[in-house]
C-alpha cells in the first residue's frame, strides 16, 4: 500500500468504508492491488471536489456516486474467474499437471477403473434387460403385452387361438393385436437334422411390431388363412449367416421342418429375436397357421378354445393411455369368462412394453437391485482408496498449498482447481472401464441361465452411465482431499517443508476405517447372497434326478406309428431296458421336470358331480407310464401307481394328482377317488387313484404348482422321454441303451440319451452366476481395501521414519517398533470391521427381498468375513512395518 | 482469429478517452460521463482483449507529489485499430441512406 496520504473529510472516509466492503467480494489474489487503484482513484475526486470548494454534501453525493460503481466491477472481477477462458485454462493446467506424474496418475485411473467397471458391467446388464426395448421396434412404447392373470401378475398366461381372436376383435383400445409362441422343430432330415428354437406368428404380427425384412419379405396376414395351407418361413437374420452362410439366395429354398417342406420367403431384420427377452433366439418364424405341423398335433387345435400357447401383443391406438386401455379389458374379460374359458380370480391383464413378462421383470429387477448395491459399495471402496491416495499426494504438496494461500489465492479457486483434477482424473477412469461393458456384453449371454435374443452391445445410455459414474466418483473422491488441502494453515506448511500433521493422519485413518467398514459390509452381504441362494437351490426340487438317464424319443415324427403301434412300442421299450443288468426301474413320460418345457392343460372343472359349482385350475399336465415315479425316486403319498389296472378295454380311467392339487380337490371331499372333469358336460371322467409327493418341475427356486398325470395307456403322446434309474453312472449305461433302441426299432431317432442331472442342474446356473458375480466383486472389495490399508500404513511408515529411527536409537528393539506400528493397525481395522459389521445388517435390509432362507444376521457369514478381514489387515500392517526397521537409526534421523 | 464483434457504444466511448488522452480511471469516468459501474469493467474487459494496457504510475513521483499512485491506461496497436474501424462503422450508421425509391 502507498504511503499515508492527507486525510479528508467525512464524505471521503464514508466511500472509502464501502470500497472496503465491496472488496470482500474480489477474489484474495487481487484483492490488494483491486483496493489500492479503487482508493486512490476516490482519494484524486475528493482531492479536486476540495480543491473546487464543493460543499460536503455534494462532495457526498459525487463520492458516493463514484464509489458506488465498485459493487458492479468487484463482481464482475470476481466473475471472471469463471469465465470459459479461466476455467478451461485450468483443466488445461490440471491435466498438464496429471501427465507430469503418469505412474500416479496410471494407478489411480486403474483403481478407479475397477469401481467404475463393475457397475458398468451390471448396468449393462439391466439396459439390455430392462431399459432397452428388443431391436428396433417401431414406437416400442406403444407395445403392450396382453395375458391372463391375476391382479398380483404372479399368474401371466398366454391365450387359445379362438380366445386370441376374441381379443383382437373386441379390444377397441389397440390398433392390433397379433400373437406369438415359442416352440421347438426338426429342421432338416437325416444325419444332419438338428432341433432348433422357431417362434410361430400370427399374420399381423410383423406389421404389428413394425419391422421390414433384411431380404425378401415377412409373414404377413395372407399367411394365416387357412390352417395348415402355408409352408412359408422367414429366416432370422442371425440364423441366415451362420447356419446358411448368408447366402443371397436363401429366399425360395426348401427347408424341411418337421418333415414337412417349408418356403423361406425373407429372412429377419438384423438383431431381431422376438420381442420375448427370455427365450432362445429363434432360427425360424413361421405362420401360425402351421401350428399342426409345427407342434406335432392334431389338427384343428387352433380352433378349440382350451388349448392354450399363443402369447399376445398389442399396440396402443393413437392417444390411448395404457390405463384406458387396461380398463377396457373389462368388457373383454367378462365376455371370455362368459364362455368359461378365463377362471375366476383371473382378468386380461396388460403389461406396459415388451421384453420380459411382469414376473421376469421383478426378478430381474430383485437382482438389479441387489447387484447395484454391491457394486454401489465396491465404487465408494475405490472412492476410498483413492482419496486416501490424493491426500498422501496432497500432504506433499503442502508447501506449495501453504505458500499460495499466503499469497492471496482464494480458496474457492484453490478448491475449485482440485476438483478439476479429480474430475479429470474420474472421467479417466470412467474412459478406462468403457472397455469393461464391452467384455461384459459379450460373457454376459454366456452367463445368463435363461437364453436371451436380447443384444447388450453397448449404447450411448451405457457410455454416458459409465463416464458419468466416472464423473461422480471424481466428486466423491475428490472433495475430502481438496477441503483438506485448502484448509492447510499457512505457518503449518511454511515451517515444515514436508508436513504431515495430525489431521492429515487422522483423516487417512478415517478413510480407512471407512474402507474397512465398507468391505466388511460388502463381504458378508455377498457371503449373505450366496448363503441364500444355496438354501433356494437346495431345497428339495421333490424328484432325484441323479443315477438316471434319460432318452427323448418321438414317434409321431416319424409318420409311422398309429396310437396302438406307438403304445406297444413303448411297452416293448420299457421291458427290454428294464432287463438291463443295472437297471432299476424304468419309466417314461411327456415332460421330464426341469428339462423339458411343461404344458398346462385345458380347464379343469373339479367337483363332485357334473353340474357342481366349479373351482377351475390350470395344473401341469404329463402323461407317464407306469414306474416313471419310482425311476426319478418320487415317492407315492397315498393310493397307488399306476399299472395293469389302467390297461385294457375295461380299465376304469384313473389320474394321479400331486400333493398341491390333492389339496384343492379335497376342498370338495376325499381327493383319493374324486372325479375329474376336464369339459362341461364330460361323461365318464377319470378319478384320483394316487397322490404324488409335490416336484418343482418348471423351475428349482419356485414351489411346485398343481400337476396331473395321465397314464399313456389311456392317454397317447408319441413324444415320449424315456426315464432309466441305473445303480451305477448313469453314463454308463448310455451305449446299453442306445443298443436296446436299435434293436427295438432300427431306424428311430433317439434324441439326447445322457444323464439327466446335468440338465437339471443347468438350471441351478443361475444361481451359481449370481454367486459368481458377488463373489467377485465381494473379492474385488477386498482386494482394493487390502490394497488401501497397505498403502496407507505404508505411507504413514514414511512419514514416521524418523520418529522411529528416534525410539530404535534410543534403545527400542526393532520388534517393539514393528509391535507398535502392526498394533496401531489392527486397531483401525478392528474398528472399520465393528463398524462394518453394523453396516451389513444394514446391507441385509436392502437384499432382504432377495434372501431366502438366511436371516440378516447370519453368523457363520459374519464370522467368516471377520476373520478374512482380520488376516487381510495382519498382513498390510505387517510387511511395511517389517520394513520399516530396516531403516538404518541415523539415515532416519537424517531424513527431513 | 476472432471473429470481429461491434464494439458497443461504453466501448468505444471509453476507447475514444483513453486515446484523447484520459489515462485514469476517474478521469474517463468524468470525460465519458458515464457510470464508474460501467467504465471499470470495460476497462477491464479491454485489457483482457489486449486493447489497453494498465500501468502503475511510478511510486516515487507520486509520494514526491504527496498523492497516492494512480494505474494509468494506454491504447495498443490493436486497440487503436479497433477503434479505428469501430468510430467508421458508427459514422457509416449515421450518414443518410440513399432512398430506396428513386423517382
Amino acid at each position: 500500500m502507498s504511503r499515508p496520504t492527507p486525510q479528508q473529510g467525512t464524505a471521503y472516509g464514508l466511500a472509502r468504508g464501502y470500497l472496503r466492503v465491496v472488496s470482500v467480494l474480489v477474489p484474495g489474489e487481487r484483492r490488494n492491488e483491486w483496493c489500492e487503484d479503487w482508493e486512490s482513484e476516490l482519494w484524486h475526486l475528493g482531492h479536486r471536489l476540495e480543491l473546487e470548494g464543493v460543499p460536503r454534501l455534494a462532495r457526498l453525493r459525487t463520492l458516493g456516486g463514484f464509489a458506488l460503481g465498485a459493487l458492479p466491477h468487484g463482481m464482475s472481477v470476481r466473475g471472471e474467474e469463471w469465465t470459459m477462458e479461466v476455467v478451461f485454462g485450468e483443466l488445461r493446467a490440471a491435466i498438464r499437471g496429471l501427465a507430469r506424474s503418469p505412474i500416479f496418475t496410471a494407478v489411480v485411473a486403474g483403481t478407479l477403473a475397477l469401481g467404475v467397471g463393475a457397475n458398468a458391467a451390471i448396468f449393462t446388464l439391466v439396459n439390455g434387460l430392462l431399459l432397452r426395448p428388443p431391436a428396433e421396434l417401431h414406437e416400442p412404447q406403444r407395445l403392450v403385452q396382453i395375458a391372463r392373470g391375476n391382479q398380483s401378475r404372479d399368474i401371466f398366461d398366454n391365450f387359445s387361438h379362438p380366445n386370441y381372436l376374441d381379443i383382437r376383435r373386441g379390444a377397441t383400445a389397440f390398433e392390433d393385436v397379433a400373437g406369438w409362441a415359442a416352440a421347438r422343430v426338426t429342421l432338416g432330415s437325416g444325419p444332419s437334422a438338428e432341433v432348433v428354437p422357431v417362434q410361430v406368428l400370427t399374420g399381423n404380427y410383423f406389421r404389428l411390431v413394425g419391422l421390414s425384412p433384411a431380404r425378401g419379405r415377412l409373414l404377413a396376414p395372407e399367411d394365416d388363412r387357412v390352417e395348415g395351407a402355408h409352408p412359408v418361413a422367414v429366416v432370422s437374420y442371425q440364423a441366415w449367416q451362420t447356419r446358411f452362410g448368408g447366402d443371397e439366395s436363401i429366399l425360395g429354398r426348401r427347408i424341411e421342418v418337421n418333415g414337412t417342406p417349408f418356403e423361406v420367403v425373407g429372412v429377419a431384420p438384423r438383431g431381431f429375436g422376438g420381442i420375448g427377452a427370455i427365450r432362445r433366439p429363434p432360427t425360424l418364424f413361421l405362420p401360425v397357421a402351421m401350428q399342426p405341423v409345427v407342434y406335432r398335433s392334431e389338427s384343428g387345435l387352433l380352433a378349440h378354445r382350451g388349448y392354450s400357447f399363443l402369447w399376445a401383443v398389442g399396440r396402443l391406438s393413437e392417444g390411448t393411455t395404457f390405463d384406458e386401455a387396461q380398463a377396457s379389458m373389462a368388457g373383454i374379460t367378462a365376455g371370455l369368462r362368459e364362455q368359461e374359458w378365463v377362471e375366476d380370480g383371473l382378468t386380461v391383464l396388460l403389461s406396459p412394453g415388451v421384453g420380459l413378462t411382469p414376473e421376469e421383470r421383478e426378478e430381474v429387477g430383485l437382482y438389479a437391485v441387489a447387484l447395484f448395491a454391491i457394486v454401489g459399495l465396491v465404487l465408494l471402496v475405490t472412492c476410498a482408496n483413492v482419496a486416501n491416495l490424493l491426500l498422501a499426494r496432497g500432504s506433499t504438496r503442502v508447501g506449495e498449498t501453504g505458500v499460495r494461500l499466503a499469497l492471496g489465492a482464494s480458496r474457492g479457486r484453490l478448491l475449485r482447481q482440485f476438483t478439476l483434477e479429480s474430475l479429470v482424473l474420474g472421467a479417466l477412469g470412467g474412459a478406462v472401464a468403457i472397455p469393461v461393458a464391452y467384455v461384459a456384453a459379450d460373457t454376459l449371454p454366456g452367463l445368463l441361465p435363461e437364453a436371451t435374443s436380447v443384444s447388450f452391445t453397448p449404447d450411448a445410455r451405457v457410455l454416458g452411465f459409465t463416464l458419468a459414474i466416472g464423473l461422480v466418483a471424481g466428486l466423491l473422491f475428490g472433495i475430502v482431499p481438496a477441503l483438506r488441502h485448502t484448509r492447510t494453515y499457512v505457518s503449518d506448511s511454511l515451517r515444515a517443508g514436508r508436513g504431515d500433521s495430525g489431521e492429515s493422519q487422522r483423516l487417512r485413518k478415517a478413510l480407512i476405517i471407512g474402507q474397512l467398514a465398507l468391505s466388511m459390509a460388502l463381504v458378508s452381504g455377498a457371503g449373505l447372497l450366496i448363503r441364500s441362494l444355496n438354501e433356494a437351490s437346495g431345497a428339495d426340487p421333490g424328484f432325484d434326478s441323479r443315477q438316471v438317464l434319460a432318452a427323448t424319443v418321438n414317434l409321431d415324427d416319424q409318420g409311422r406309428f398309429t396310437t396302438e403301434q406307438g403304445r406297444a412300442f413303448f411297452n416293448r421299450l420299457r421291458t427290454a431296458v428294464f432287463e438291463l443288468p443295472g437297471v432299476e426301474a424304468v419309466g417314461l413320460t411327456s415332460a421330464l421336470p426341469i428339462a423339458s418345457t411343461q404344458s398346462r392343460q385345458g380347464i379343469l372343472r373339479l367337483g363332485a358331480t357334473a353340474g357342481a359349482e366349479a373351482a377351475r385350475i390350470q395344473p401341469d399336465y404329463l402323461i407317464v407310464s407306469p414306474g416313471y415315479f419310482t425311476s426319478l425316486g418320487m415317492p407315492l403319498v397315498a393310493g397307488r401307481d399306476f399299472g395293469p389296472e389302467d390297461e385294457g378295454e375295461s380299465a376304469g380311467r384313473g389320474v394321479i394328482v400331486n400333493e398341491t392339487l390333492a389339496r384343492v380337490l379335497s376342498q370338495e371331499g376325499r381327493a383319493l377317488g374324486m372325479p375329474v372333469f376336464r369339459g362341461a358336460e364330460e361323461e365318464d371322467p377319470p378319478r384320483v387313484v394316487g397322490i404324488i409327493r409335490d416336484a418343482r418341475l418348471r423351475s428349482l427356486r419356485t414351489p411346485a404348482r398343481p400337476a396331473i398325470y395321465y397314464p399313456i395307456s389311456q392317454v397317447y403322446s408319441g413324444r415320449m422321454n424315456l426315464t432309466v434309474r441305473t445303480s451305477g453312472p448313469p453314463s454308463g449305461m448310455t451305449v446299453r441303451v442306445g443298443e436296446i433302441f436299435l434293436d427295438v426299432d432300427p431306424e428311430l431317432p433317439v434324441f439326447r440319451v445322457g444323464p439327466l442331472h446335468p440338465r437339471v442342474a443347468g438350471s441351478l446356473s443361475e444361481t451359481r452366476t449370481l454367486a459368481l458375480m458377488v463373489s467377485t466383486f465381494g473379492g474385488l472389495a477386498l482386494l482394493l481395501s487390502a490394497m488401501g490399508l497397505y498403502g496407507v500404513i505404508s505411507f504413514s511408515v514414511t512419514q514416521r521414519v524418523r520418529e522411529m529411527g528416534v525410539r530404535i536409537a534410543i534403545g527400542a528393539e526393532p520388534g517393539q517398533v514393528v509391535g507398535l506400528i502392526v498394533r496401531g493397525g489392527l486397531k483401525l481395522a478392528a474398528i472399520g470391521v465393528g463398524l462394518g459389521v453394523l453396516a451389513s445388517f444394514g446391507i441385509s435390509k436392502v437384499l432382504k427381498g432377495a434372501l431366502f432362507g438366511v436371516s440378516a444376521g447370519d453368523p457363520m457369514t459374519l464370522g467368516v468375513s471377520t476373520l478374512v478381514l482380520a488376516v487381510v489387515a495382519i498382513i498390510a500392517t505387517y510387511l511395511p512395518a517389517r520394513r520399516a526397521t530396516q531403516i538404518d537409526p541415523t539415515e532416519a534421523l537424517r531424513t527431513e | 482469429m476472432k471473429r470481429a464483434r461491434r464494439l458497443g457504444f461504453a466501448t468505444v466511448a471509453v476507447l475514444r478517452a483513453v486515446r484523447d488522452g484520459r489515462r485514469y480511471g476517474l478521469d474517463i469516468v468524468s470525460h465519458t460521463e458515464l457510470a464508474s459501474g460501467t467504465v471499470y469493467p470495460t476497462l477491464g474487459r479491454l485489457g483482457r482483449r489486449g486493447f489497453l494496457t494498465a500501468r502503475w504510475e511510478d511510486q516515487r513521483v507520486a509520494e514526491r507529489e504527496g498523492r497516492p499512485r494512480r494505474r494509468y491506461y494506454e491504447l495498443t496497436l490493436e486497440g487503436s485499430q479497433a477503434l479505428s474501424e469501430a468510430l467508421t462503422a458508427y459514422e457509416a450508421l449515421a450518414e443518410p441512406t440513399p432512398s430506396m425509391s428513386q423517382g
